[in-house]
């Protein structure tokens, strides 16, 4: 068996993971401190862009059922090595930047809601030997795992936002467009790095199982994904208005209002600890394509894992240590973000063509 | 694979959880001051002085009598003051299950509290939705005072809000409905007005404790954390009955030599903007006559009473429910409160302005209209 | 074949057990026998009374017509095939040339079947297996009267030579499966096969160290129930329990007695095993990490009792929670060992008594000992992985004490990529969850009314999906 093989129902599944685990940890409060209670209608526009790169990534997938081709094959034959090699760099960064971002979101979750003080370094352990262990196992079993749990976390966040919808004043989401539309669509496109969960399919392309159905489960996941981060957007602007942007921890605040007494204790923090597990979820997903952008980069192929690539992962794990998440956001991501738009949204939408073009090359190679 | 390597990585195992067993450091329960529910007083000097109601383990797995001791300390903020209850009883004073926080009489009409709730709306681990009200008098006075049923005086406060006033009296504040109403918009809003009704002491068990009930009537109206006004029973009755959740409101008629008590069960409320600058108000209200042994029970299911009530009681109620209503809007306008969300309707219609912002109560023309019917 | 007679005479030279006859029946006979190992009505019925009345013989051959009333009666092959006969209770005949005969009759010493103690049914047969590999044999072939039932016989040990017969129904099990687990039994080199659960561990493609990855049944019916969806049995000979291939996670949570009630019934019971089995490993790991650090979500009056519990306590709550749950294992394996005779007073003893005197000298807390007892039941719902989950329900608890929460998800999650990772003969272990194979969720927590299952799991190789076709 070949531990990396992963169907097209289970890249759905993981997908649907990928786009709830990283958008309500510090992005809510963000996006509201941008344009206020309109923060939903920015993200409806960002899943709008990702809808559409999404499609065109998967019309690829149903190009490259047959043959197979990684991404670099894909890239090295249809756009020349050089470029290719600077875009999986990019990827790299990206794969990177948004382990970090996440972990210190989850670091500031654990310290501040969950009240675990500790150093940096002992908290990103055991979930670096988490995400060691998945690749030693397999991306299978991480696929596998998202099939196992999506069903437990999918329960978990809807739980968690209609708890608090009797409390929600929905009148403040009115009216709508408020903040001005140029605004809205422009943050959409600055806070871009959160989403396009989709570029981890870039790195699995190889190992994608079709049966029947391409678009038809990754559409739903994505549909489902998209409908409850947009609700969850609106839920927490509607229940916190103008105090919203100074609630970085959306999750664990918007449940305060789940208990029927408030002598029942936070029992939302029991699901928020299950929504956190496709946090990890999508932190391995990421630490694993980083170690394989090492992987094309260098022109591997790893049979075994690589300890060498896997410890240069892990090192720039290390990375918040010497800068703080802000610094990251203000300067690295800001002005990373036109390289970042090139990944996220205009390879996709190359990637059809880029595609056949590679299979082309492939034929003509192999006749 | 050698005995030297397996050593190596055993040793390693070990060490590694060493390590990381010494890096992560929890707060047994037993160290920590859980802290059910706080009373803040002003001090003289300027600070504020805090009382603690603080969950006290009995002895053993039993829970006999009481299970919680104030602890009171001063500080110049509430930050300081907190610490210093931690202080006292050398534990972490922790605030994870706070229920209720006090405002004692003298603090909350002479001292501008926003750094107070901004404390506490950003306080990690106090909850949001935690009870946030007003009393008479002190606030180390009540804390110091027992509940004569439930004896938690935390508990019998959030009871008697929550549990109680919510759904028969008057509607109520959670820290975050409050903090928000003091920085959106108008900035107006409301908090419970608590009082202390003393009973005779009949309980062995704290015979130095004075024993009593929690009254809870009257709400005291804020401006940006300062203190505007406050509503007595009638004014609190006529803003109930604008609020649709709240139901249970009684009525009493005379007539001839019978008295009838009617009790509301059902409200459909309309408020909306009427396209002139005002309002209209109408206020369907569904009554029967009053039971005390399920006075909550009530709603669009309420079964239906077996004796009618006069037409001539309705039309006495109807009178009596305008008069309420419009004298609540008489004082909403008066006083220039909004807790009906006047300016937020407007707003949600035509977004935000300043022109509406600083628009006066007293410019909003009402138009009352009242149907009452048997349920 | 020339079996040499003074080379197996040498072997047992000085057996007190090594019996020889010598018979003249027209030529020099010699028959030879474990008596440790006859049943000597046997030998008398069929090897002495038959050849009593011959003397005309000319050859082994025409001796080997005259032992006609014996059903066990062959040439070995070779020397080795003839000691194995001998140590299994063959009587061997040998004439002059060192030609030799061998003729069953092994006692029939040991169990009769009856209902095996690890699994009674309220409902369903009550067959359980034996030691004896034929009777074992015997009992499934009563169930599948059919030609398509194949054996394949094995030998493993090289001291116990004890046999091994794996099972299948050709046309439903898999043949690359079949073949894969002969080629690895037929590998094994090993002293001795004392009971199938030593094959089991050859078995375990992935040498997995935590999980069991082979079946085990003491009863026929479920052995067939099994076959019949594709696996194959392995019978061992000096054990009752029969493996079962592959091996799914679920098939732990599914009783003997799944099969003979209610569908609903079942499947709320075994929704009872799986939030069971959950609860067991995660309920002791959050109550210390929600004593250390997350207070808030405990609600309030359970608070005040923990606390009220827990004042008196000497140990942190990890270390008692640990301790309450050593205990508890420590109680299992006592009770595992005593006599059934003083087993049942003691464990009550042991859990009564020395739970409520923990509590009441003030060493543990009540909700402590509560939810340890409670996790320690729990896990018995799942028979075959109780201890192993036992152990990871320690792991995690000290996981969980030491890093909060954080340490629960982790750990958790890192259970779940392991599980999910195993794949052993073709079948994930986690199958039909992970991966999602929505025809096999028809009985597996919850199940559909046996005649509504048409087709046989996907998750076990097969070569026909439908049943009944």
């Amino acid at each position: 068996m070949d531990k990396n093989r992963v169907s097209i129902d289970q890249i759905a599944l993981l997908y649907l993971l990928l786009i709830m685990g990283g958008k309500f940890l510090t992005l809510p409060s963000l996006l509201a401190g941008d344009v206020g209670h309109d923060s939903w209608v920015s993200v409806a526009f960002s899943f709008v862009w990702d809808a559409v790169c999404l499609c065109f990534l998967l019309w690829a997938i149903r190009i490259n059922d047959k043959a197979h081709l990684d991404i670099s094959a894909i890239l090295d034959k249809s756009v020349s090595k050089p470029v290719s090699k600077l875009l999986l760099a990019i990827f790299f960064v990206v794969f990177v930047l948004r382990t970090n971002v996440l972990l210190s979101g989850c670091y500031k979750m654990f310290s501040v809601t969950f009240d675990v003080s500790t150093n940096w370094i002992v908290y990103v352990l055991p979930i670096a030997a988490l995400a060691v262990f998945a690749i030693v196992k397999g991306f299978n079993a991480v696929a596998r795992t998202s099939q196992l749990l999506f069903g437990l976390i999918l329960i978990a966040v809807v739980a968690l936002f209609v708890s608090p919808l009797s409390e929600a004043e929905f009148g403040a989401l009115l009216p709508i467009g408020e903040a001005g539309w140029g605004n809205i669509i422009w943050t959409s496109y600055s806070r871009s790095f959160w989403f396009s969960d989709y570029i981890f399919v870039y790195f699995v392309l190889d190992g994608i199982k079709i049966k029947k159905h391409v678009f038809a489960p990754v559409l739903t996941s994505f549909a489902i994904g998209a409908t409850l981060s947009i609700v969850l957007n609106a839920v927490f602007v509607a229940l916190f208005g103008y105090l919203a942007p100074d609630f970085d921890m959306a999750m664990s605040k918007i449940g305060v209002f789940s208990a029927a007494s408030t002598t029942n204790g936070r029992w939302d923090w029991l699901t928020l600890s299950i929504w956190l597990l496709s946090v990890f979820i999508k932190m391995i997903v990421f630490i694993f394509c980083a170690y394989k952008c090492i992987e094309k980069i260098f022109d591997k192929n790893f049979v075994k894992v690589n300890w060498i690539a896997v410890a240069f992962v892990l090192l720039t794990l290390a990375l918040p240590m010497f800068v703080t998440t802000e610094q990251l956001l203000n300067t690295v991501i800001k002005w990373g973000i036109i390289p970042f738009t090139l990944v996220q949204y205009v390879l996709p939408l190359l990637m059809p063509l880029l595609t056949k073009t590679a299979l082309r090359k492939t034929e003509v190679k192999n006749e | 694979m050698s005995n030297i390597k397996r050593i190596a990585i055993v040793i390693l195992v070990v060490a590694a959880v060493g390590v990381i067993a010494g890096s992560f450091s929890g707060s047994d329960v037993l160290d920590r001051a859980i802290i059910l529910g706080m009373g803040v007083d002003a001090a003289e000097d300027g600070g504020v002085i805090l009382t603690a109601e603080i969950v006290s383990p009995g002895n053993g797995s039993e829970q006999v009598g009481t299970f919680s001791k104030t602890v009171t300390a001063k500080g110049e903020t509430i930050n300081v003051a907190i610490q210093n209850v931690a202080e006292l009883t050398s534990k972490e004073a922790s605030l994870g299950q706070c229920v209720v926080l006090v405002l004692g009489e003298q603090y909350f009409k002479t001292v501008d509290f926003s750094d107070l709730t901004e404390y506490f709306i950003n306080h990690h681990s106090f909850k949001e939705s935690a009870v946030i009200c007003c009393c008479e008098g002190n606030a180390m006075d009540l804390f110091n005072k027992a509940d004569a049923l439930t004896q938690s005086m935390s508990l019998a406060i959030t009871t008697a809000i929550l549990d109680e006033s919510e759904k028969i009296a008057v509607s109520s504040n959670s820290l975050l409905e409050y903090a928000r109403s003091q920085y959106e918009l108008d900035r107006t809003g409301f908090l419970n007005y608590i009082s202390f009704v003393s009973s005779e002491n009949t309980d062995a068990q704290l015979p130095d404790k004075t024993l009593g009930y929690i009254g809870y009537r009257q709400l005291a109206v804020f401006r940006q954390n300062k203190y505007v006004c406050t509503l007595d029973e009638q004014l609190v009755k006529g803003m109930s009955l604008f609020e649709p959740q709240v139901t249970g409101e009684t009525f009493v008629s005379f007539e001839d030599t019978v008295t009838r008590t009617v009790q509301v069960t059902n409200k459909n409320v309309k408020l909306k903007p009427d396209g002139k600058g005002g309002f209209e108000a109408e206020l369907k209200v569904t009554v029967r006559y009053g039971r005390t042994d399920s006075e909550e029970v009530s709603g669009a299911l309420t079964a239906k009473n077996d004796k009618e009530i006069p037409q001539k009681v309705l039309d006495d109620v109807s009178q009596q429910i305008r008069s309420v209503a419009e004298r609540y809007l008489a004082a909403q306008a008066e006083y220039n409160f909004d807790l009906l969300d006047f300016h937020e309707a407007y707003r949600q219609k035509e977004g935000s302005s300043d022109a509406l912002f600083n628009k006066p109560m007293s410019e909003f023309a009402v138009t009352l209209t009242v149907e009452v019917q048997e349920a | 074949m020339k079996v040499d007679f003074s080379k197996l005479q040498t072997l047992y030279r000085g057996q007190d057990d090594f019996r020889l006859r010598e018979i003249d029946c027209g030529i020099e006979l010699k028959a030879v026998c474990l008596d440790t190992m006859i049943d000597d009505a046997k030998v008398s019925a069929f090897v002495l009374q038959p050849l009593a009345y011959v003397n005309n013989a000319k050859n082994l051959n025409d001796v080997y017509k005259k032992l006609a009333a014996g059903t066990g009666v062959r040439k070995p092959p070779n020397f080795f095939s003839a000691v194995e006969d001998f140590v299994n209770g063959y009587t061997l005949i040998f004439d002059a040339e060192n030609n030799c005969i061998s003729v069953d009759t092994r006692t029939a010493v040991g169990r009769s079947v009856a209902e095996p103690p690890t699994s009674m049914v309220m409902r369903g047969p009550r067959e359980g297996f034996v030691e004896d590999i034929k009777v074992n044999l015997t009992l499934i072939r009563k169930r599948l009267k059919t030609p398509n039932l194949k054996t394949v016989n094995i030998t493993v040990g090289k001291y116990t030579n004890t046999a091994v017969t794996v099972c299948y129904i050709d046309g439903i099990a898999d043949k690359r499966v079949v073949e894969d687990a002969v080629q690895r039994l037929e590998s094994v080199k090993v002293d001795g096969v004392l009971d199938s659960s030593y094959l089991a561990r050859y078995l375990d493609v992935s040498k997995t160290v935590m999980f069991r990855r082979v079946g085990s049944t003491e009863k026929p019916d479920i052995v067939v129930g099994k076959m019949l969806e594709g696996r194959l049995a392995i019978i061992v000979d000096g054990s009752p329990m029969v493996l079962t291939l592959p091996y799914l996670f679920v098939e732990d949570m599914q009783s003997p007695g799944d099969y003979y009630e209610n569908s609903t019934m079942t499947t709320l019971s075994r929704s009872l095993r799986f939030v069971s089995v959950i609860a067991s490993v995660l309920l002791p790991a959050l109550y210390v990490c929600l004593q250390v650090y997350n207070y808030q979500i405990i609600p309030l009056r359970f608070l005040i009792t923990v606390l009220n519990a827990s004042e008196a306590i000497p140990f942190s709550p990890l270390s008692e929670m640990i301790l309450v749950l050593i205990v508890f294992d420590i109680l299992r394996e006592a009770n595992l060992r005593m006599p059934s005779a003083v087993g049942i007073s003691l464990s009550l003893v042991g859990a009564i008594v020395l739970g409520d005197a923990a509590v009441q000298a003030g060493l543990l807390g009540a909700p402590a000992v509560m939810i340890g007892a409670l996790s320690g039941i729990g896990l018995f719902t799942l028979p075959d992985n109780t201890l192993i989950l036992s152990l990871l329900r320690l792991l995690v608890t000290f996981i969980g004490g030491i890093m909060g929460l954080l340490g629960v998800i982790v750990s958790t999650l890192a259970i779940i990529v392991y599980l999910a990772s195993m794949q052993d003969y073709k079948t994930p272990f986690l199958a039909p969850f992970a991966p999602d194979i929505p025809q096999d969720r028809q009985d597996a927590v919850a199940q559909i009314p046996v005649p509504d299952m048409a087709n046989r799991p996907k998750s076990i190789p097969n070569n026909n999906g439908k049943r009944r076709g």
